[in-house]
């Protein structure tokens, strides 16, 4: 637990060691014009995602959930699927489709007319698409528990559909739309892929540029900021889960019975819904398949691809099960304690989401570079790469373990005590088996997600290892569109599995609740 | 008094190949407490519903006031009916305070301030009214959900199991209290409920539904005392069905002859309730004492011979020792059915 939280908090210290340690003046460098574009470029990005996968999210939700429409539950899985899609694939796969020399031009033979680099509208369509699904489903999920009772006795009052909407259902799913919002703002703030493809300058960037040009100490000025700001959205988005008023929950509340829509309304919103899903379904697996076809000549199986497949598949195994180890007593602490400890167990998650990829691995870099025991020394080896995608993945784990633990009554133990067991026998034959399924899901999520994480991968292999992420990640680079396309499908298949773990979970925390 | 101030007529609803209300016909006066009373499925909550406009019939018309808000299909959405609701879960909004609540459905802004004032004080709210719901008990809100519905000044209020949330005497105490309320506001009801006591209690008439259909309409007392059908008598409960052999207004039981209320000829199925039953210390009777329950108010004595067990209540301080040997009689006329 000690060391977890050591680990967890690691990379923050690390920032402000070497921002402390740094010769240079702080205030100088913050006082830059390139940290101004940064700042701008990353708040820009998070508000503008936000605010679109908001526009989008909120009425996908609404009309699934209030009304009869054709293939309703596969709208539902459709606008939930891009989540599996790494931000970076989905980057590279608008790239490919709209850049330069891209799939529309080779289509059309004409450029399409908003360039997709150095330009917000690029990473801001990527981001958009990838985590629309957050408003979407926690809008979808909340509008789905509200009971029907409350708009039925409006419509009795008097009100319209169009005034219920505005004056019952949106104030009582605004806490979950703006959650869903921050979130998203959150990700398009932390993510490194699709900024660095799409070569726009945000702070997750800078601190890439600054480590790939040996500048560690401006690097962590950049990282402090990110946290900073990362911090401020997930302090709000408490905050504003504490002081909603969304409690009212009723054993016997029925839900809303669905409506039909005249014939003429339900084709523009199936025309809504087409655009969207095509826009961030199609478009990226079109693109896909038709470079991974444009390529298949140049394409083989070669030693390189396979030994990256090898490697991070080990990578992502070993992780997988080193992050377990530190989670449970998170998970234990946060459901079955009281007090401090109990507390800051709980909290472990809101700070292993607040610190991104890149932060983390800047840090592990700075601590390692010069911390050895006697001769030995980490830096360079597998453990760096294990560590930081622990410490990435570790809120992921625990929160999949405490869905379980949750769901496990104590008072089965005393049960077990009480017919005669000893507490560590009580644990082993009642306790573990009963969590198996939660901590095999959990060290599942952990094992898919280590495969498909960019940054940490990328910065710190040890010499001469390469992943699977890496060899994407250059391709890229090189433009050579036709080369990602094989490499990037098998990453989306690995990650289609992640979608089946997501909704297992769901469907448990709804159960459990 | 306007005697179909609400008319129900022919009335059929169903879900796919389910009739929830089959056929249904009543009607109430202006400011009638009127109650369905039914177990669960029975349709009562969808014709609620269906005059509510929340639900769509299938066939059949539904009045209020003259105005036809449904013949084979709806004429007025629900939006227009005024038409108060009151729901089991209470539904009061969760973002707004309890004033904010109570005025919700008040449209003219001018008036909000009076009516608001006089919906505090009517239902002892005033100390609540900046408060937001979460923080009220069930009680409360649901005396805040009955406010808001009146602070709109509805034709009709429709209470559907509104007090089955809450706390037993705390139900009991707000049923008396809306009694009250509506009908010195002179304002219709109708309360759906599965409690033959709230129903009872709470209306000037009760309809009793089973399968969709409505079994027998009439005041309390007469439904408990001369039901119309077995199956009536049978679900307002307390009922021990006894064989006889009817000859006009008696009827010959194994117990000797019993007065009818109807006059009827050959078997019958005769209604014995316990209240009906009286005993008298007799040691040539072969019914015996067998058991003996102090329930309180009254006392619940079991009769037995060889043949049949029967159920007495008496008052309590009547004290019967278990074995003593009791003539058995019907105290009044009873209900019987021809077999």
């Amino acid at each position: 637990m000690v060391a977890g939280l050591f680990l967890v908090l690691l990379p923050f210290f690390v920032s402000v060691r070497d921002v402390i340690n740094w010769q240079g003046s702080v205030f100088d460098a913050l006082w830059t014009k390139r940290v101004g574009t940064a700042i701008t470029g990353s708040l820009l990005l998070a508000f503008c995602t936000a605010l679109s996968g908001a526009l989008i999210g909120v009425p996908a939700a609404y009309f699934l959930a209030r009304y009869k429409l054709p293939f309703s539950k596969l709208w539902v899985v459709l606008f939930t699927l891009p989540l599996v899609i790494p931000s970076y694939i989905s980057a590279y796969s608008y790239l490919a489709a709209l850049g330069n020399f891209g799939f529309f031009q080779n289509i059309f033979g004409f450029q399409f007319p908003i360039p997709m680099t150095e330009n917000l509208f690029g990473s801001w369509l990527s981001m958009t698409m990838v985590n629309f699904p957050f408003v979407f489903l926690m809008t979808y999920s909340a509008l789905l528990n509200l009971p029907a009772s409350l708009e039925e006795s409006a419509l009795s009052l008097g009100f319209t559909k169009r005034q219920i909407f505005f004056k019952v259902i949106l104030p009582n799913v605004k806490v979950p739309i703006i959650s869903g919002m921050l979130l998203m703002g959150l990700y398009s703030l932390s993510d490194f892929g699709t900024p660095a493809i799409m070569n726009y300058r945000t702070l997750t960037f800078e601190i890439f540029k600054f480590w790939d040009t040996g500048r560690i100490a401006q690097s962590s000025i950049f990282a402090l900021l990110l946290i900073f700001i990362a911090f401020m959205i997930l302090f709000s988005e408490s905050l504003l889960n504490r002081k909603s008023h969304f409690t009212l929950k009723n054993k016997n509340c029925k839900p809303v019975k669905k409506e039909s829509l005249t014939t003429k309304s339900t084709s523009a919103v199936l025309m809504f819904f087409s655009s969207i899903a095509f826009i961030a379904i199609a478009l990226p697996f079109i693109t896909i398949f038709y470079w991974a076809l444009q390529g298949r000549e140049k394409f083989q199986i070669s030693d390189t691809l396979m030994s990256a497949t090898t490697n991070s598949v080990t990578l992502a195994l070993i992780t997988a099960a080193f992050t377990l180890v530190f989670a449970f007593p998170f998970a234990w602490l946060a459901v079955r304690e009281k007090g401090i400890l109990s507390y800051v167990a709980d909290k472990v998650s809101f700070f292993g989401n607040m610190i991104p990829g890149v932060v983390i691995a800047l840090a592990l870099v700075s601590f390692f570079v010069s911390f050895r025991i006697g001769d030995f020394s980490l830096y360079h080896t597998l453990a760096m790469p294990i560590l930081g995608c622990a410490i990435r993945f570790l809120p992921q784990a625990v929160s999949s373990l405490k869905t379980s633990l949750v769901q496990l009554n104590s008072s089965l133990e005393e049960a077990a005590v009480s017919l005669g067991k000893s507490p560590i026998k009580a644990f082993n034959s009642v306790t573990l088996p009963l969590i198996k399924p939660g901590a095999l899901s959990a060290f599942a999520l952990v094992f898919i997600t280590t495969i498909k994480e960019l940054p940490i991968t990328l910065m710190l292999s040890p010499p001469g290892k390469r992943y699977m992420t890496q060899n994407i990640w250059d391709y890229i680079d090189e433009a050579e569109y036709s080369r990602v396309a094989v490499p990037a499908l098998m990453l989306l298949i690995i990650s289609s599995l992640s979608l089946f773990f997501i909704l297992k979970q769901n469907k448990r925390r709804i159960n459990a609740e | 008094m306007q005697s179909d101030f609400l008319k129900v007529d022919n009335f059929t609803k169903t879900f796919g190949k389910f009739t929830a209300v089959n056929d249904v016909s009543f009607s109430i006066a202006s400011s009638e407490a009127f109650a369905l009373l039914g177990e669960s499925g029975c349709g009562k909550t969808t014709l609620l519903r269906c005059i509510a406009g929340l639900e769509t019939g299938d066939s059949g018309s539904i009045t209020v006031n003259e105005q036809t808000f449904f013949e084979n299909k709806s004429l007025i959405p629900v939006h227009k009916r005024n038409i108060g609701l009151v729901f089991q879960d209470y539904a009061v909004f969760p973002h707004k305070s309890i004033s904010e609540n109570i005025i919700f459905g008040v449209k003219d802004k001018s008036q909000r301030e009076t009516i608001l004032k006089k919906m505090l004080a009517l239902f002892q709210l005033d100390d609540q009214k900046e408060k937001m719901p979460d923080q009220l008990s069930g009680g409360q809100l649901q005396r805040v959900a009955i406010a808001r519905t009146l602070a709109s000044n509805p034709s009709l209020i429709l209470l559907d199991e509104p007090f089955s949330n809450l706390d037993k005497q705390l139900g009991v105490n707000l049923r008396n209290e809306l009694k009250k309320i509506f009908s010195e506001q002179k304002l219709a009801s109708i309360l759906v409920t599965h409690d033959q006591q709230e129903a009872f209690a709470y209306a000037d008439r009760v309809a009793v539904m089973k399968s969709g259909k409505i079994l027998q309409c009439d005041t309390p007392e007469n439904l408990y005392l001369n039901p119309n059908s077995l199956e009536v008598a049978e679900f307002l409960g307390n009922c021990q069905l006894i064989d006889g052999e009817a000859q006009g207004d008696v009827a010959e039981t194994s117990f000797g002859k019993v007065p009818l209320l109807k006059s009827l000829n050959g078997k019958v199925k005769i209604v014995l309730r316990p209240e009906n039953l009286s005993l008298t210390e007799d040691n040539s009777s072969s019914f015996k004492i067998t058991n003996s329950l102090f329930l309180g108010g009254i006392r619940e004595l079991t009769v037995s011979n060889e043949n049949l067990s029967l159920n007495s209540h008496v008052a309590s301080f009547q004290k019967l020792d278990i074995n003593t040997s009791v003539k058995v009689s019907a105290s009044c006329p009873l209900p019987a059915f021809k077999v």
